[in-house]
């Protein structure tokens, strides 16, 4: 056998020795290669390091030689400053303080010694510098700038070599003198071969024959030693026959060549190749011991019983069952041979077994073959069943096509499919082939009763073989009235839970397969499924419809945009609205929709809805037709069709920013009224001593007097004043209107022909039948009076007016914020140029104004008073029809109070009689009323406050009684005209007070009998209204 | 034997192969003795020892120095040595003639390395074959060489000196020597010596009682006698206004001019030389050096007695006692 395990593992072994060998070799190899260049890269830097050393200390030695002589000119001194200056180069040290220079001598260029210095000789020997050679070295065309002399040995045995230079006379250039020394060359050079280079190797000194000139062994020195210096970077035996590696480097000094040899013993510069090649015997001499040890130990212990276990396995492969392994050790082994033999015996019986199964094995084959054909054709019947339910959605169709379909696969007589209501307490027959259409319908779930009720129990598939003999539930009554023999019923299951259930019946008695059962079961399971399934699609769809319902009928613009800005889905009132179609909006680019001015914010609101997840913003939709909206948009984050979209719901806010605008005015007018009605109290008691003073004045001249005009002129413009105050306290917080039922067309009428008389103006009214209004019937002739007066200046050179009524009834819904019901509306229109749209929305604030001459307060006091009427007053001017001023008052169906307003007044009696007592904190008023009710022939009493008036008025009730008291309603800091008129009608029920007060439209005054007062006068006030109302109290 | 047993033997035996084949040499670690006589000489011996730690040997890591102090008389060497011997050392270090002398004598059979550090001649005093091969176990540093030059820089401070007085303790070798090199230096520069021999204390005494008037100056030669009594020298020729000179160390004892050793660089050279005999050579074959010399001036005792020396002078000399 060629490819034996013994022959295989031998040739393995020695493949293994052989391969080991030679890697182990060129290891070796390799190693020592590079250790070798190692050491001589070692050996040369340390060769080069100490002829740097040596290089440095020469040039020292040099440059101090020359800058010394030349710095000194030694020639030139005299002899004891030569001396001093050989003494200085003398004691120059090396970079180790060494004192490496003994002597120093001074030569003229005859050889003649001038000076010297020297460490131990008093007077230098002159043979030691050999004058004539020195005389060569520095003459001639070849002359030498330093001289080193070759290394001489001293009586001592210290080496020392002669160092020189020649002192050049600049002048003529030739050698006037030289200076040379004797160095101690030991010194430096000791240094450098005593520098360790590993363990063993040594850096020594040779002259350029390989002579010894520095050794760290001296006794080489004196025997004049020779090395071979001829080669470098080789392999030599040293001096004491070694084989070293040896590194020469050579250096010149002056005009000397030595070289620095570095040797170093091969045993340690290559030691790791030594170390190598002695690990390298070693494992391969482990390697035949062991290949050995273990070729032995294999063979015996492991190929032979393989052998022999072959050799037996091939006698069975033989068909030789009978043949036994003998191998009969204690080891894995011996194991394996018990282990084969029994195998084999067992082999023998399994095979007479096996032919046995093989036969059982046919026979169950044929079995399930078909048994697959039988359950291919149910999957197919399954599959068929399983597309025909996936095709139908509606319910009852499902029904339908299941009960057909179990009852044509099963070949039933009845087929019926049953299920569960909600609360699982009922069973509801869906469909049924065989059973009459009556039985549709609902029947409770009775314990114990009939086979459909047991199914839901026990939710497993039960058969009845015979009913007549089925004791497990009672036999519903249509099924012996079917004559019903057998049936099969399985519940419909979803998971665990139990939906329904599908039962069939036969009238011949039938014993249901298995497999018969599992099919039904399977139809019943996929019924179910699709039954409910089929369910949840009629409820999506349901809810989509209701959502689509909803979506299209918010009050509010619903839209959906994708990131970006664009349209997905908008809903119907924001088609409506904006009045584009669905499709149109959907096509629409972003932005679009929005108005200009907020086109630019779209990216931005964008990202806050992206990171806040819902935001609201104030906006304006742009409608197709270029009108905008002002809306409040409220996004939210959401995911649409799988993507992040925004849902946006766009609520209209015209109204409610209009009603806010309407607010602000309002606001505005408040804080100048409040302002406007402290100035028209304090003006009305300064016009009402002005105008008094004036009327006193007027009666103390005569009438013919030039000064009558002036007063008369006076007093006019006093009244102005007058009138401007109490438009400024109508306008002003307190300026409540005192209402009357009151026929508008009057005033109306009264109030435009007052202004307009004398102007070249035609007015036509169109009033008739109007609803009677409640209103301060002054306070609408200013608001009539300051329409018509705007009209006459926007037309100086004449024109017409319309003024046109309507009854008109609003509602809830009304676009003019006002309460629902009946009102008159009142339209005041110009032929002038109109109104700028501009100016539109200021027109009404206060000193608003486009002419000179106005104050600006005219129309500010109108909307004043109409929206304190509960009205509303509006400014239109379309173009080219002038201004319009619309107003709408609220309707009253009272009747019309008679005008009262001019009563009976008494003749004024002249001279008046009577006692009077004023009670006045203003002593300007006190005075004027003295003066005024004097001359009207008044008897007259003073009080600053109401104490001081009841004081007086108790007093005077036990003498002569005062007539009557005109009383300011308000004093400040003490009791004013209401309190005080409580007192005095207490001392005297029957005490006539009048009140008198700048404030005209202070509900007091418009209601002072319900205080107490028996009239009221207000501030300012002429004469004769004074001399008017009290005569009315006292008569 | 279980087999788990046998594969760490197995592993075992390659790692004692590896291990043995890259273990490292251990570093030597050297011991020095050190005998001395002079307790003065101690600085030379700081000095050694700075040096050798330049060299590479840290006491107590790869040195280690045996010194029991300067002995009190030339009797206590015997037993110092013995004691030393006893320690194993690698190198003896002595300090004075005396000790080299002696150690040598005792230790002709031995091949210990001896390192004398300094002799004043150790040729004459028999201590070497010759300067340029030792021979033997023994070199080092000789202080004898200075006297010339010592002359030589006096006469440079003081040019008119002619007349020199010289106490001369005729027993002592050194001084003999000294004396010799002296009297050839006087020859060269036209100076006259006056020798007066002494050979104890007394003799000193009454020498300095009588010096001449007419003399220029006061030599202190290499002496233990004059040496032990250089105060008392020195005060004399101060109080008669006389510069002293010498051509070993005593610029700090108060002696004008000295022209001779100095102990850092006797150290120094020393410590070189001990590193070459620890690096493989033998002290048989490695020559006697020269102590370096060094100029050294006591100003205040220049100023004491009126001598005004030249500046160019005192920026040459290595010290100068202020």
């Amino acid at each position: 056998m060629t490819h034996s395990i013994r022959n295989q593992f031998t040739t393995t072994i020695l493949l293994a020795s052989v391969i080991f060998s030679l890697a182990g070799g060129i290891l070796v190899w390799r190693i020592f290669h590079v250790q070798k260049q190692q050491a001589i890269e070692l050996q040369t830097e340390v060769g080069k390091r100490a002829i740097n050393e040596l290089t440095i200390l020469t040039h020292e030695l040099e440059d101090r030689f020359i800058i010394f002589s030349r710095f000194y000119n030694l020639l030139s001194l005299s002899h004891d400053q030569q001396i001093n200056v050989m003494t200085k180069i003398r004691g120059h040290r090396d970079t180790r303080h060494h004192d490496i220079i003994n002597e120093v001598v001074l030569f003229n260029n005859t050889g003649q010694i001038l000076s010297s210095a020297s460490r131990i000789n008093i007077s230098p020997d002159p043979q030691t510098y050999h004058w004539t050679t020195l005389q060569k070295q520095f003459t001639g065309a070849a002359r030498n700038e330093t001289y080193v002399s070759p290394v001489d040995i001293e009586k001592n045995g210290e080496p020392f070599i002669i160092f020189a230079v020649p002192l050049i006379n600049f002048q003529t250039g030739e050698v006037s003198g030289i200076l040379a020394s004797h160095i101690r060359i030991a010194l430096i050079w000791d240094e450098i071969v005593r520098k360790p280079i590993g363990q063993q190797g040594i850096i020594y000194i040779t002259d350029q024959n390989g002579q010894i000139v520095s050794h760290s062994d001296p006794s080489l020195i004196f025997r004049q030693v020779t090395v071979d210096i001829s080669k470098s970077h080789y392999f030599h035996n040293n001096l004491s026959d070694k084989k070293i590696i040896r590194v020469v480097e050579n250096v010149t000094i002056g005009n000397q060549t030595f070289a620095i040899v570095v040797d170093r013993p091969v045993s340690e510069a290559l030691a790791l190749t030594i170390q190598s090649i002695f690990v390298m015997i070693g494992f391969f001499l482990l390697l035949i011991v062991a290949g050995f040890a273990s070729g032995f130990f294999f063979t015996k212990k492991i190929i032979q019983p393989i052998e022999s276990l072959a050799h037996t396995a091939l006698k069975i492969k033989a068909g030789d069952l009978n043949n036994v392994s003998t191998i009969s050790s204690d080891n894995e082994f011996g194991l394996l041979s018990e282990s084969f033999n029994g195998m084999t015996s067992q082999l023998t019986r399994k095979i007479s077994q096996l032919e046995e199964t093989e036969e059982a094995l046919k026979e169950s084959q044929a079995d399930l073959e078909l048994k697959v054909i039988k359950r291919t054709n149910e999957l197919q019947i399954l599959l068929k069943f399983s597309q025909m339910l996936a095709s139908t959605t509606e319910l009852n169709s499902l029904y339908r096509q299941c009960v057909e379909s179990v009852r044509d696969q099963l070949n039933l007589d009845f087929s019926t499919l049953m299920l569960l209501t909600e609360d699982h307490k009922s069973l509801v027959i869906r469909d049924t082939i065989g059973l009459p259409e009556s039985t549709i319908g609902t029947f409770s779930l009775v314990e114990g009763q009939g086979l459909s009720t047991y199914v839901i129990k026990e939710k497993t598939p039960a058969t009845v073989l015979n009913f007549n003999t089925e004791s497990r539930f009672e036999i519903p009554p249509i099924v012996i009235a079917k004559k019903i023999t057998s049936a099969l019923c399985v519940p419909m299951m979803i998971g665990k839970d139990i939906f329904g259930i599908l039962i069939g019946h036969t009238l011949d008695e039938r014993h249901f397969h298995e497999d018969e059962i599992s099919l039904y079961q399977s139809f019943a399971n996929q019924t179910a499924v699709a039954i409910d399934n089929a369910v949840h699609l009629q409820n999506l769809h349901d809810s989509e419809l209701k959502f689509k319902e909803l979506f299209d009928n918010a009050n509010d613009a619903i839209l959906v945009y994708d990131m970006s800005g664009v349209l997905l889905e908008v809903n119907k009132v924001a088609c409506e609205r904006l009045g584009y179609t669905r499709d149109e909006l959907l096509n629409l680019p972003p932005g679009k929709i929005i108005a200009p001015q907020f086109v630019g914010n779209l990216q931005e609101r964008i990202t806050a809805v992206r990171k806040n997840k819902k935001e609201i913003f104030e906006t304006a939709h742009s409608c197709s037709n270029g009108r905008e909206i002002p809306i409040e948009l409220s996004c939210t984050l959401i995911e649409y069709e799988g993507q992040p979209a925004i849902l946006g719901i766009a609520r209209d806010i015209s109204e409610r920013k209009r009603m806010e605008e309407e607010l602000l005015k309002n606001r505005k007018l408040e804080s100048i009224g409040v302002l406007a009605g402290g100035i028209a109290h304090d003006f009305n008691n300064i016009l009402a001593a002005i105008i008094g003073n004036i009327s006193l004045a007027t009666l103390q001249i005569k009438p013919d007097n030039n000064a009558q005009e002036l007063l008369l002129s006076a007093e006019k413009a006093a009244l102005r004043a007058r009138d401007l105050t109490q438009q400024l306290l109508t306008f002003s917080k307190g300026g409540e209107p005192v209402k009357e039922i009151a026929s508008i067309a009057e005033v109306i009428e009264d109030s435009t022909e007052f202004i307009l008389h004398g102007q070249n103006i035609m007015c036509n009214y169109t009033l008739s039948d109007l609803w009677p209004v409640e209103i301060d019937a002054g306070q609408i002739s200013q608001v009539i009076q300051n329409i018509i007066i705007n009209a006459c200046h926007v037309m100086p050179d004449g024109g017409s007016i319309k003024i046109h009524g309507q009854n008109i009834t609003l509602k809830d819904s009304n676009t003019l914020a006002l309460k629902p019901g009946d009102y008159v509306k009142i339209s005041i229109q110009d032929d002038g140029p109109g109104i700028p749209t501009k100016n539109l929305n200021k027109i009404f604030d206060p000193y608003f104004t486009t002419t000179n001459d106005g104050s600006g307060l005219g129309l500010a006091i109108s909307y004043s008073i109409i929206t304190k009427h509960g009205g509303i007053i509006l400014a239109n001017s379309p173009s080219g029809q002038g201004a319009i001023f619309t107003f709408y008052l609220k309707a009253s169906h009272q009747e019309t109070l008679q005008n009262n307003l001019s009563p009976d007044t008494p003749p004024l009696p002249t001279p008046a009689k009577g006692k009077l007592l004023v009670m006045d904190d203003d002593e300007m008023i006190r005075s004027v009323l003295h003066g005024l009710l004097s001359s009207l022939g008044y008897e007259v009493l003073l009080a600053v406050d109401g104490e001081e008036a009841i004081k007086i008025y108790r007093e005077s009730m036990s003498q002569e009684k005062i007539d009557a008291i005109i009383m300011d309603l308000t004093i400040p800091g003490g009791m004013g005209g209401k309190d005080a008129v409580t007192e005095i009608l207490k001392l005297d029920p029957e005490a006539k007070v009048i009140v008198s007060s700048g404030y005209s439209i202070d509900p007091i005054m418009a209601n002072h009998t319900e205080y107490g007062f028996c009239a009221a006068i207000v501030k300012p006030y002429q004469r004769q209204d004074l001399s008017q109302v009290i005569a009315q109290v006292l008569a | 034997m279980p087999k788990k047993i046998k594969l760490l033997l197995l592993i075992a035996a390659i790692l004692a192969i590896f291990s043995s084949c890259s273990s490292n040499q251990k570093q030597k670690h050297y011991i020095i003795g050190i005998i001395n006589l002079n307790a003065n000489l101690d600085r030379a011996i700081s000095e050694f020892k700075r040096s050798m730690n330049q060299y590479g040997y840290t006491e107590g890591s790869n040195i280690t120095y045996i010194y029991n102090g300067a002995l009190k008389n030339p009797q206590q060497i015997d037993q110092e040595l013995a004691t030393l011997l006893k320690s194993d050392i690698d190198l003896l270090l002595t300090l004075t003639t005396p000790v080299a002398k002696r150690v040598q004598q005792l230790t002709k059979d031995s091949d210990l390395p001896i390192l004398f550090a300094p002799v004043f001649s150790p040729v004459s005093a028999g201590i070497v074959d010759s300067l340029a091969s030792p021979g033997g176990h023994i070199t080092g540093i000789k202080s004898r060489g200075s006297t010339g030059k010592a002359l030589e820089w006096f006469l440079k401070t003081v040019p008119s000196a002619k007349r020199i007085f010289v106490p001369f303790h005729y027993t002592d070798k050194a001084a003999v020597e000294t004396l010799a090199d002296l009297q050839e230096a006087a020859s060269f520069f036209n100076v006259e010596l006056i020798v007066k021999q002494i050979a104890s204390k007394e003799e000193l005494d009454t020498v300095l009682a009588h010096i001449p008037a007419d003399i220029d100056a006061i030599w202190v030669t290499h002496s233990h006698l004059i040496i032990s009594n250089i105060q008392k020298i020195v005060g004399t020729a101060t109080l008669l206004k006389k510069p002293t000179i010498s051509s070993t160390d005593q610029s700090t004892a108060g002696v004008m001019l000295c022209y001779a050793m100095s102990q850092d660089m006797i150290g120094k050279q020393a410590s070189r030389m001990a590193d070459k005999i620890f690096k493989g050579a033998s002290p048989a074959i490695i020559p006697v050096e020269s102590a370096d010399f060094f100029l050294g001036l006591n100003l205040k005792t220049a100023k004491a007695i009126n001598i005004k020396i030249p500046d160019d002078i005192i920026s040459q000399a290595e010290f100068v006692t202020r």
